[in-house]
């Protein structure tokens, strides 16, 4: 103990060399820095306006003027007349495939698109980050996973899926700025606008862990403490001391005496959970760990690192690795390749979904549909 | 009279009054506020520029944002955090960009050998310098703003038991790795 109090005193020493001393702060400039950079924004867009409309007028003027002028003066040929019941659109697509400039998104779907056919009821707002990969951005019911509340997006810990098919997401925030997302962990489901948080009599919101479902579809949330599933209407205190869970684990709660011997006898996991930690826990300390098979204990975030996508004939096994790594037998491939993923989870309907970061600093939730994952002409990598 | 009223003002009126566009008000809690946000983002980018630009941004959004915080015992961990997060977006920038992170040294000191804990500050230095953001501001939260188990977990979106811990898993991790 005494050799860990040293360390601390030398690790604050050190960290408060690396930053150095207190400076007088000019609180003056500081503010009148603000209030410019305020104004500049909106100074900068009126005139900018101005000037943009002026100049959009006259390149439309310009551009109407010389399609009218190319209309007059060349007659149609043959081959430009469309054919009886051809489509406007299919004589647009033809007339691109032969003026248009190579495509620099390589056919992706870049611009934001709504689907309706991702989640039963819900329109999802998408983009299409790879071929066969969306990242969603809104669900229409007031979660922009984009929008910052104040400063960074949502923070996504955890997906879970119903066996409807609704796709169940937490986050955790330090504060929230308007009604819709409550401060502290929260869940709630894409395309429904409620929100819950699980607060226990007399505590603090828990530190959530993981989301599950169990064997009957209901939606259990894991935090350090306790294990509460949801009603319908919020979440509720789970008492069970073993659950089979819908992949057909076994969830167990389990007191730190009975822990400290499984740990050390077969717990198989990276995670930062040792048994002196759980020991010196002076309440009842659940952890949550699955029983693998009776072979092997692992927890929920490990075993969270895999899944497996199915057409129902074929089955293409993922896990998390430089991005997500998908082998079906013949072919392995990689996507989302560097980007740092948390957590994947099969849909009902095969397709796999997963949250991790995403580039532009938004929050990143994805779905890889089952028919990219299984389909033969895979581009293998890695 | 007028200063002492002033000083006897309840902070949670000094809250509202910044909020609501009182100068005198947002400018005394940058007066209060702005040092830590800044040596915390220093810990964080381990640049005195960066964290610089990264505390201006901060309190760009705490101009906006403030009539948000609704309790006055959350403003400075919410303020800390904006610049924390500031601190690591400006981070996350520069990486996109190729640039190499440099590890601070602001005093030039020496970094002599702790005979209590057979470490070397230059290694602990070093250390520090391979976290991630996430721990460095955990560390600069805890050291250099002060903050205890609460304020932190204030920050951090965690309960408290849940800071505590993995605050001491970090440290024990630097530990082991320099033991």
């Amino acid at each position: 103990m005494h050799d860990m109090e040293a360390f601390d005193s030398q690790l604050a020493s050190v960290v408060l060399r690396r930053v150095g001393p207190s400076q007088p702060v000019d609180d003056a400039a500081i503010f009148n820095a603000v209030i410019a950079a305020t104004r500049s924004r909106q100074w900068r867009f009126q005139p900018m306006f101005s000037a943009t409309r002026f100049v959009v007028a006259c390149a439309i003027v310009a551009l109407f003027g010389g399609l009218l002028l190319t209309g007059a003066l060349t007659q149609p040929t043959d081959e430009s007349v469309p054919a009886v019941g051809a489509s406007a659109t299919a004589e647009a697509e033809r007339s691109a495939s032969v003026t248009a400039e190579p495509e620099p998104t390589m056919g992706l779907d870049v611009e934001p698109t709504t689907r309706s056919d991702l989640v039963a009821g819900v329109d999802l707002i998408t983009e299409e980050v790879e071929p066969g990969v969306l990242r969603i951005i809104g669900d229409g019911a007031g979660h922009d996973l984009d929008e910052r509340h104040p400063s960074d997006p949502y923070d996504l810990t955890s997906i879970a899926i119903t066996p409807d098919g609704t796709i169940w997401l937490s986050a955790a925030y330090s504060f929230a700025d308007d009604d819709v997302n409550p401060p502290g962990p929260l869940v709630w489901a894409l395309g429904q606008p409620d929100v819950y948080t699980y607060t226990p009599e007399g505590g603090d919101p828990e530190r959530l862990q993981t989301l599950v479902t169990d064997e009957d579809g209901t939606l259990l949330m894991v935090s350090d403490k306790d294990i509460v599933r949801f009603d319908g209407t919020g979440f509720v205190p789970d008492d069970r001391v073993a659950r089979r869970l819908s992949t057909g684990h076994e969830l167990w709660t389990i007191d730190p005496a009975q822990l400290a011997g499984l740990l050390e006898e077969s717990l198989d996991t990276d995670e930062d959970m040792n048994a002196e930690s759980v020991m010196n826990e002076p309440r009842r300390f659940l952890v949550a760990v699955w029983l693998w098979n009776g072979d092997a204990w692992t927890t929920l975030s490990e075993a969270g690192r895999s899944a497996s996508a199915s057409d129902g004939t074929r089955v293409a096994h993922c896990w998390i690795e430089g991005g997500i790594r998908c082998e079906d037998g013949a072919q392995v491939s990689t996507y989302l390749e560097a980007t740092d993923i948390r957590q994947l989870v099969q849909a009902p309907d095969g397709s796999l979904w997963a949250i991790g970061d995403h580039a532009d600093g938004g929050a990143g939730l994805y779905r890889i549909s089952a028919e990219e994952l299984l389909r033969d002409d895979r581009a293998a990598s890695g | 009279m007028e200063a002492v009223t002033r000083l006897a003002e309840p902070r949670a009126s000094l809250l509202a009054s910044a909020a609501a566009g009182d100068e005198a008000a947002f400018r005394r809690i940058i007066a209060e506020n702005h040092d830590s946000m800044r040596r915390v983002a220093a810990h964080i980018t381990g640049d005195l520029a960066l964290a610089e630009e990264a505390t201006q941004a901060a309190w760009l959004i705490a101009w906006k944002k403030l009539g948000n915080v609704r309790d006055e015992a959350h403003l400075q961990p919410w303020l800390v955090s904006v610049a924390a997060n500031e601190a690591k977006r400006v981070l996350r920038k520069r990486r996109r960009r190729g640039e190499v992170e440099v590890a601070i040294d602001v005093t030039g000191e020496p970094s002599g050998f702790d005979p209590t804990t057979g470490i070397s500050s230059m290694d602990l230095d070093a250390a520090l310098d391979r976290l991630e953001p996430d721990d460095r501001a955990l560390l600069a939260m805890r050291y250099v703003a002060g903050f205890d188990s609460n304020e932190l977990a204030i920050a951090f979106g965690l309960s408290p038991s849940g800071t505590r811990k993995r605050l001491e898993r970090l440290r024990q991790r630097l530990r082991e790795e320099l033991s």
